[in-house]
Formats: structure tokens, C-alpha cells, sequence
């Protein structure tokens, strides 16, 4: 036996071993507590956060890239849907006489950028008034060196069947231009007040047909 | 596992005890009831968000606007937007009106089909709403009143407005926003749209009805 080795018949042998013992379980219970408390937390939030802030086909219709919260501004309407509108600060009109189609990316899926330009091709819409805006991701308008930050169907030039090209981005063109200027991401936002739709599903299936479609034209 | 060579039988097998060992009882229990949590603390968020958050609409306008007085907003522009998604191309004019000392007016035009008078209770759900489609004339008034109550005052107006267009609504919480919309439809119609919201009006019965805004 090495005079380095304690002497393991002494009672501060073992009261040592147990308590490194003691020591070591609490660590591991606390390390389990955490892990589980990390998990719940991690699932709650981050269930709660991605189906009020992006939606589920519960509370949202795609249309590609398009989305509509179905029941938006309804006094009873669903949870998801009334926490959306409380996170946002929005004060929508209610679904039976107002249609919101959010678009965050183009028709390939790639997130809308201040710094490219887009091409939207679409067909009439069937709605009394329409309108399309640009926003920041917060839903605020950014300077854009012109004072036009909108297009609305009154005012927008269509060809010969009714359909119509909007231009967005930094670079004037003629026809219907929506002046994009900055960094950063931005949203679209198609309003249209007075949809005509079904009276049994209120559902405006026209109108989805009709959205425009969001194509890249380039990046500067 | 016999086509395998003895080294790789080996890894195998001792890999196959490491698994063993976990204690995947353990993890079935704990992960279950972590899973369960979850479940409620997302229920919660959901559920309390519309009381809770704290940028909500009528926690952004209300120290904005005064009490039962309608208040024109300026159209949408950066820098000067008191909500997110306002339209650039809507005139947009808001009431934050309180009925709790007796019903309030609300009168308003609405020159086209698409413009609206909207009646939100706090939580910004819209709970009313008229548009040009549907009145027969220019101009609207609407007499809010605690819902169980206002039949008096009912009975009191109901002969001297005759000739006005005139719709009672009755409202479950005593305050809430009204919004009237006017889309313009294009940037040379602001001045009208702005003249038309500048008639519209917000007061308690009893009190003149004129433009306030």
C-alpha cells in the first residue's frame, strides 16, 4: 500500500466516496431536468411561434406563393388566427368582405429581396378593389425615392384580355412599375376588398386561380 | 450476421450492447411528458397572445386617438404608419369610441361600393362591418350602444332621425375602434377621399354630431 493511497478503513474514506457520489448523482438529475425543461420549452415556443406566424392548412390556404389566413379579422374566428393578429398589430377586415394574400417568396419559393426584380404576371381578379404593397417583414413601407408604394386595380394598365405585368424593383420601367429600393427582405401584400365568392364555402376558388404569378428577373 | 468478418462481428455486437445500455425506458418516459409540456405551454402561448401582446392594434392606436373623437390618419407612408399593413391607397379614419357613459354616433360616407365602416372590439376581431354596397345613401350613421341596453335611447331618437339612414348596433364590450376605408382609386382622388373622411364624425348621443376629425 502507497503512503498516497488513503486508508480505506477510515470513516473519510467513504464520507468523501459518498458525497463525490452525491455530488455526481445531483449533477445528472439536474442535467436531466434541464434537458427535459429544454425539450418542452423548445416544443411549445417553437410549435406556437411557426403555426401563428407562418400558419398551418388549419388557419392558412397556399396558392403558391401566396398565403391567406382563412378566417382573418372574424370575431370568431380561431386562436391561431386571433394570436397572429394580436402579434402582428394588423386590424384586418373580416373575411366575408376582404381577402389578405402575403406573399414572402416568389413562385420558385426564393425569399423577396429589395435588391432583385420580380416580374408578377396574372389574370383579372374578381373582386370590387384590389390593391398590392410592398413591406418590410414587419408590414412598414420602406422609402423607396418615389412617392408610389402601391398599384391598385383602378389604376393599373392591363392588356387586351384583362390581365396584367407588374414590374418591382430599383429599375424604372414602363407599364405598372412598383418602385423597390434598399436591402433586405420584403413582403407582398395583395388586398382585395369586396371578393366575390361561393356562399357555401366561402371561398373565392376564382380568385386563387387568378393570382399573379412572382418570377426572378435578376438581382443587382 | 455471419457474413461479416469477426472484426466487424464484434463492432457489431459491442454497439449492439452500448444500445442496450441506454435507458430508453427513460427516454420514452421523460420524452413523452416533455412532449405533453409542450403541448400546454403552446396552448398557453396561443391562448394568451391576443391579451398579452403588447404591439396589438388597439395597444398601438389607443395613445393615439381620443375618446369617442374621430381622427383622420394621414395615408400610409414610411415613417408615418401607426399600424403594420396599412394600405398606401386606403384613407383611412379611426374612432376609439367608449360607450359606457351611453351610446355613441359614428357618421360617415362612403361614396363607392368598396368603402367600408368597420366596427373591432379590442382584440381587433371585426365584428361589424357596412360597406357602400350595402346602404341606399351617401352618408351612414351608426348609433352604438351597450349591448342590454340603449332602448331607451332608442325610443328617444327613433322619431327626430326618421329620415336619416340610421342602424343601431349593439357592441358586447363598451369599447373598441371604429375604422372607416376609403380606397382612393389612384393618387389624384386623396384630396377628396381626405375631404370625405374630414365630414365623418364621432361623438355621445347628445352632443353635436359634426366633423370633428
Amino acid at each position: 500500500m502507497s503512503l498516497l493511497t488513503p486508508y480505506r478503513s477510515s470513516p473519510g474514506f467513504y464520507l468523501r466516496r459518498l458525497a463525490r457520489l452525491r455530488v455526481g448523482r445531483e449533477i445528472l438529475r439536474a442535467a436531466r431536468v434541464g434537458v427535459f425543461l429544454l425539450l418542452a420549452l423548445g416544443v411549445g415556443f417553437g410549435s406556437a411561434w411557426y403555426m401563428i406566424g407562418d400558419g398551418t392548412p388549419l388557419t392558412t390556404r397556399k396558392t403558391g406563393p401566396w398565403a391567406q389566413w382563412k378566417y382573418l379579422g372574424a370575431p370568431d374566428t380561431d386562436p391561431y388566427t386571433r394570436a397572429r393578429m394580436a402579434r402582428t398589430g394588423e386590424l384586418p377586415v373580416t373575411f366575408t368582405h376582404a381577402f389578405y394574400f402575403l406573399a414572402k417568396t416568389d413562385s420558385a419559393g426564393r425569399p423577396l429581396r429589395a435588391e432583385c426584380r420580380y416580374v408578377l404576371r396574372g389574370q383579372p381578379l374578381d373582386a370590387l378593389w384590389w390593391s398590392l404593397a410592398v413591406y418590410d417583414t414587419q408590414g412598414f413601407l420602406q422609402a423607396n425615392g418615389t412617392d408610389r408604394y402601391s398599384l391598385n386595380s383602378h389604376e393599373i394598365l392591363r392588356f387586351a384580355d384583362g390581365g396584367y405585368r407588374i414590374f418591382l424593383g430599383n429599375d424604372v420601367r414602363p407599364g405598372n412599375w412598383l418602385p423597390v429600393k434598399g436591402s433586405g427582405e420584403r413582403h407582398l401584400l395583395l388586398r382585395l376588398y369586396g371578393p366575390r365568392v361561393s356562399r357555401d364555402t366561402r371561398r373565392g376558388g376564382v380568385i386563387e386561380a387568378s393570382l399573379p404569378r412572382i418570377q426572378l428577373e435578376g438581382c443587382s | 450476421m455471419s457474413w461479416l468478418s469477426p472484426s466487424y462481428q464484434s463492432a457489431a455486437q459491442t454497439e449492439s450492447r452500448r444500445l442496450r445500455a441506454l435507458p430508453w425506458g427513460w427516454l420514452a418516459y421523460w420524452g413523452t411528458a416533455a412532449l405533453l409540456l409542450g403541448g400546454i405551454i403552446h396552448i398557453c402561448i396561443v391562448l394568451l397572445m391576443p391579451y398579452l401582446a403588447p404591439q396589438n392594434a388597439w395597444a398601438r392606436l389607443s395613445p393615439l386617438l381620443e375618446t369617442n373623437r374621430m381622427a383622420i390618419f394621414p395615408l400610409a407612408r414610411p415613417g408615418q404608419q401607426a399600424l403594420p399593413y396599412l394600405s398606401p391607397d386606403i384613407g383611412y379614419a379611426v374612432c376609439r369610441y367608449d360607450v359606457t357613459a351611453g351610446p355613441v354616433l359614428v357618421r360617415a360616407k362612403l361614396p363607392n361600393a368598396h368603402s367600408s365602416l368597420g366596427l373591432h372590439d379590442p382584440l381587433g376581431n371585426n365584428f361589424y362591418i357596412i360597406t357602400g354596397e350595402d346602404v341606399r345613401r351617401e352618408e351612414i350613421t351608426l348609433v352604438l350602444f351597450r349591448r342590454g341596453g340603449g332602448e331607451g335611447e332608442k325610443k328617444a331618437i327613433a322619431p327626430g332621425q326618421a329620415k336619416a339612414e340610421v342602424i343601431w348596433v349593439s357592441v358586447a364590450a363598451p369599447q373598441g375602434l371604429a375604422v372607416i376605408r376609403l380606397p382612393l382609386a389612384g393618387r389624384a382622388y386623396a384630396a377628396r377621399v381626405r375631404s370625405l373622411l374630414a365630414q365623418a364624425s364621432c361623438a355621445p348621443m347628445g352632443q353635436t354630431g359634426g366633423s370633428n376629425g
